[in-house]
């Protein structure tokens, strides 16, 4: 507390005492000078006080609780991290597959139709045969009824539960979110999901979660609803790749990424044109600039003083 | 800087001393440019990318299995 105060002095003093040689004994003797000069003793005050709002304002920044935040999730080397990495799509068409076999029967996809899996991870006939497989219920025919038919292109993925009532009903009180936007939706969303997912492990000694909970380090918490729901062999893949419990979890978290953010890929290629481009006219802009004035900051100045 | 002989002072014999030259040569600049700079791009992003685009999809084509 008196440290911010102490540091700000003595920078003034190196600022403004040409002897830089015997900082500590000017700085002693800075002390009793300051207090004698009226308007320097206001200042000093002033600078004191902000020393030390910006010091008090240190401790409280960083003390994230665990048990409000949960345990910080690491960062996983995903392979659309970095400026011109685009998504991994056969990755994409596996993680939709875990989340059409293993969560769709609690998490919704409300945004998410599936004319948007076309040309990312499915081709027009296998997403079209995908939304065949479902039944929608359509506005009034001609006799003013609804009717139900096989699904389209343009038709919304299926939603487990009719609303979020006979969701948190069928789930013992908790609401399954709807996950399309979900990796936007947390705070550093992919790695929490993925950590979430495999992060399910028996509580520590002397914790105990209720029956219907369950012990998740990575939930704000500790107890959430859902059950461990990745094991190895849950899927089985068409590509034969093996499904591991991580392996289904990085697939999943990528679909579920591609779902928030399906214009990633463009954005960092528009990204990246752009700032070149804007780059090199920063360059021309620059040279313009310096040609126009070039006419001024080469004249001369002749001051003809008569006495 | 830009002394008699400099690329620049070549650049701007050729190009600035008229503005519409100038203008002309921004606006052609610019088309071909961007032609020149999307290509250059795209494949900067294909050579990193190798296997992650949709069309290396080994199982393409064939339908999902529904469990």
């Amino acid at each position: 507390m008196v440290g911010g105060g102490v540091i700000q002095q003595i920078l003034r003093r190196k600022l403004h005492s040409p002897s830089l040689a015997t900082p500590v004994r000017s700085w002693l003797s800075s002390k009793t000078a300051h207090v004698d000069a009226g308007s320097s003793g206001v200042r000093a005050f002033a600078l004191l006080g902000a020393g030390v709002t910006g010091l008090l304002s240190f401790s409280t920044v960083a003390s994230a609780d665990e048990a409000e935040h949960g345990l910080a999730c690491p960062d996983y080397p995903w392979p659309h991290d970095g400026i011109l990495s685009s998504y991994d799509h056969a990755s994409i068409r596996r993680g939709h597959q875990v989340y059409q076999q293993v969560c769709a029967s609690c998490h919704s996809m409300s945004l998410i139709s599936y004319r948007d899996l076309v040309g990312v991870a499915y081709t027009e006939e296998e997403a079209k045969a995908m939304a065949a497989e479902i039944e929608v219920v359509d506005g009034p025919n001609d006799e003013g009824e609804m009717f139900t038919r096989p699904g389209k292109l343009s038709d919304r993925l299926p939603q487990p539960y009719a609303n979020e009532s006979a969701a948190r009903f069928a789930n013992g009180g908790a609401y399954p979110p709807d996950l399309s936007l979900i990796t936007k939706a947390r705070h550093n969303g992919q790695n929490y999901v993925f950590a979430l997912l495999t992060g399910y492990r028996d509580p520590p000694a002397g914790i105990s979660i209720r029956e219907g909970l369950h012990y998740n380090p990575y939930f704000p918490g500790g107890a959430i609803a859902m059950p461990k729901m990745l094991n190895d062999e849950a899927v089985e893949y068409e590509d034969g790749v093996p499904a591991t419990e991580a392996q289904m979890g990085k697939d999943v978290v990528s679909f579920l990424s591609w779902a928030a953010e399906p214009e990633m890929e463009e954005r960092k290629l528009m990204g990246f044109k752009w700032i070149f481009l804007l780059s090199l006219a920063l360059l021309q802009a620059a040279y313009y600039r310096r040609l126009k004035w070039s006419v001024l900051k080469s004249r001369k100045l002749v001051l003809d003083v008569v006495n | 800087m830009a002394n008699q002989k400099g690329a620049l002072e070549g650049f701007y014999r050729l190009i600035m001393r008229r503005n519409s030259v100038y203008v002309s040569f921004i606006i052609a600049g610019a088309f071909f440019g961007e032609r020149a700079v999307d290509y250059g791009v795209h494949k900067l992003w294909e050579s990193k990318n190798i296997g992650k685009r949709y069309e290396d999809i080994s199982v393409l084509g064939q339908r999902p299995v529904e469990e």
